[in-house]
């Protein structure tokens, strides 16, 4: 038996069990949602031990955006014959591709779990050296398998030792 | 200055309209053996009147939005004051200061005054409204008569708006709300009707005085028919064509920023107040004396409120054709019918009870009525679904031309 009335009353008691719910919002600047480990940030994690400033990641990149500049001075780094004057990302033109970490065969370059880098000027979205060298080392495990093995969630900080697949 | 302009001319326009309502009202109005509303008094009873309903307006924006959010899982404003009750007054000062366009084409005098033109109605509403038994500014005896006569005058206002504003959305709103409004006036005082032939009364005072039942059990079609019917005259989901956004951007108040919008922005929730009050003086009991009878009239109000809330965050619009076939084939019918039935049950009772006519019904006459009429309610609800013409599917083949029954 049909009766009248009873398919809008049946919406209405739907709205109403939602309004008793719990809701789904994040009130995102007091609290955050949890990023992925493998998330692509936009920043960057860089190893100046690991690194030996070969340049593989600038060539990899398909925007051309990282700028190295390193000058011959012998076994400054591990396996390095090169100083690095200028390691400089430009992530104002960046996509986040992490063709760049794909490519460093010495894992010096991590993706970074930071998505707060809204800026005023597009100069200030360029990643300095200085900002690389002391910046938080939280690499995300973007292209780092030896990282997911080891059950690292992109959370903590870690150091030259930990991030690549073989000791320095 | 265009705005401080335009706010002066507000004051000095709705300033004879109150005096127009002190001339009409009752020369004294008591409440015990008090005068309240007299003199210099009525003034100052006007003034915290008036800053009562601009508050309730304010406050109501923010709980609407609050409510509508949380039906869809979301909090809704949360960031002025505690909880972001003061979300309202912060969007009243933004609209205030607000620079005040006129379009170009538009006819200035009328696009200026029509928001005024709406807006003074709705406040002049709340004059015979009694908030505590005999407590009101004009204790008029054809008091629900003056509040569906003095509202219907704001359809003047939207349609005043809309023509003004020169603009193809804001026509289209102003004819759908004027459409809208001859149809729903219809079954709405046929309906009002009923509650004054079982008060015998006009007056609003009277009518919550006969209530020894609650009329909502005793005439729950009315209720229902009346309820609707306000939805559809408050322009509220899901009857507002007026302003259907996803169709003609904002209706008649498209080209309106600044005061003027806010005006008729918080007109919109100050006449869902004022009919949610007189829904709960109609159909929700008696009045009781005292603050505690105050916030109960309130608690009522809120109910009805909380239903208009509910079914703008549950039910999709209708369309201009479904809109005004619920309103002819089915809201008029059913009003006349139950205005006979009504009128017959009230000959039957007196005729058992030997009441003369002009008395007031008592507990068991309204009782017996009560009965008949909720269980002809269940019937109509059974035998509704019955008839051809009302499924959704029906309609829905109809309005594109298709014969429902094979054919073309």
């Amino acid at each position: 038996m049909r009766i009248f009335g009873v398919g809008a009353i049946r919406g209405l008691i739907i709205t109403l069990k939602y309004l008793l719910r719990p809701t789904f919002t994040t009130q995102y600047p007091e609290e955050k949602l949890n990023t992925s480990p493998r998330f692509r940030g936009n920043n960057f994690v860089w190893y100046e031990e690991r690194c030996t400033g070969c340049s593989t990641c600038a060539k990899a990149c398909p925007l051309g955006i990282i700028r190295i500049v390193t000058h011959p001075e012998p076994h400054q780094q591990v396996g390095s014959d090169y100083q690095i004057d200028v390691f400089d990302i430009d992530t104002g033109r960046c996509m986040f591709c992490a063709l760049c970490v794909e490519a460093c065969p010495y894992d010096a370059l991590h993706m970074g779990g930071d998505f707060e880098r809204a800026d005023y000027v597009r100069e200030d979205l360029v990643i300095t050296t200085n900002q690389l060298r002391e910046g938080a080392k939280k690499p995300q495990t973007q292209f780092r398998p030896q990282l997911e093995e080891i059950g690292y969630q992109g959370e903590e900080e870690l150091d030259e030792h930990e991030a690549g697949r073989w000791s320095l | 200055m265009q705005t401080r302009l335009f706010n002066i001319a507000v004051l000095i326009l709705l300033t004879p309209v109150f005096l127009l309502v002190y001339i009409i009202k009752e020369p004294i109005v008591y409440y015990g053996s008090l005068n309240i509303f007299s003199g210099i008094n009525f003034f100052i009873g006007l003034f915290i009147l008036v800053n009562f309903l601009l508050v309730v307006t304010t406050m109501l924006t923010f709980v609407e939005r609050r409510l509508v959010a949380r039906m869809q899982n979301r909090i809704g404003p949360n960031r002025v004051g505690p909880f972001g009750i003061l979300q309202g007054f912060a969007d009243l000062i933004k609209l205030i200061t607000k620079e005040d366009l006129i379009p170009t084409l538009a006819n200035r005098n009328v696009f200026s005054l029509a928001p005024i033109l709406i807006m003074a109605p709705v406040l002049l509403m709340f004059a015979v409204i009694p908030i505590l038994p005999g407590f009101t500014i004009a204790d008029l005896d054809i008091g629900i008569f003056y509040v569906v006569a003095i509202t219907s005058l704001g359809s003047l206002g939207v349609f005043a708006a809309g023509w003004a504003s020169n603009s193809k959305y804001s026509l289209y709103g102003a004819v759908r709300g004027v459409a809208q409004l001859v149809s729903y006036e219809v079954p709405l005082v046929l309906s009002i009707c009923v509650v004054v032939l079982l008060a015998g009364s006009l007056n609003l005072n009277q009518i919550t005085g006969a209530q020894e039942i609650p009329f909502i059990l005793v005439q729950p079609l009315a209720f229902v028919i009346v309820l609707f019917s306000v939805a559809a005259e408050l322009n509220r989901t899901p009857f507002d064509l007026n302003e259907a956004d996803s169709e003609i951007v904002a209706g008649f108040h498209t080209e309106y920023s600044g005061t003027k919008f806010a005006l008729i922005y918080g007109t919109e929730y100050l006449a869902a107040f004022g009919w949610s009050l007189v829904i709960a003086i109609l159909f929700l009991g008696r009045l009781e004396p005292g603050v505690g009878g105050f916030l109960i009239l309130m608690a009522k109000t809120s109910i009805i409120l909380f239903l208009f809330f509910w079914f703008r965050g549950t039910w999709p619009r209708v369309r201009i054709d479904q809109i005004l076939a619920i309103a002819w084939k089915v809201m008029f019918p059913l009003a006349t019918l139950n205005i006979i039935i009504t009128a017959g049950e009230i000959l039957l009772v007196q005729s058992l009870f030997d009441l003369k006519s002009g008395t007031l019904l008592g507990l068991q006459p309204l009782a017996i009525i009560a009965i008949i009429n909720i269980v002809l309610f269940v019937a109509l609800l059974l035998v509704l679904p019955l008839i051809k013409g009302l499924g959704r599917f029906d309609n829905e083949l109809k309005a594109r031309g298709l014969d429902i029954r094979g054919g073309n």
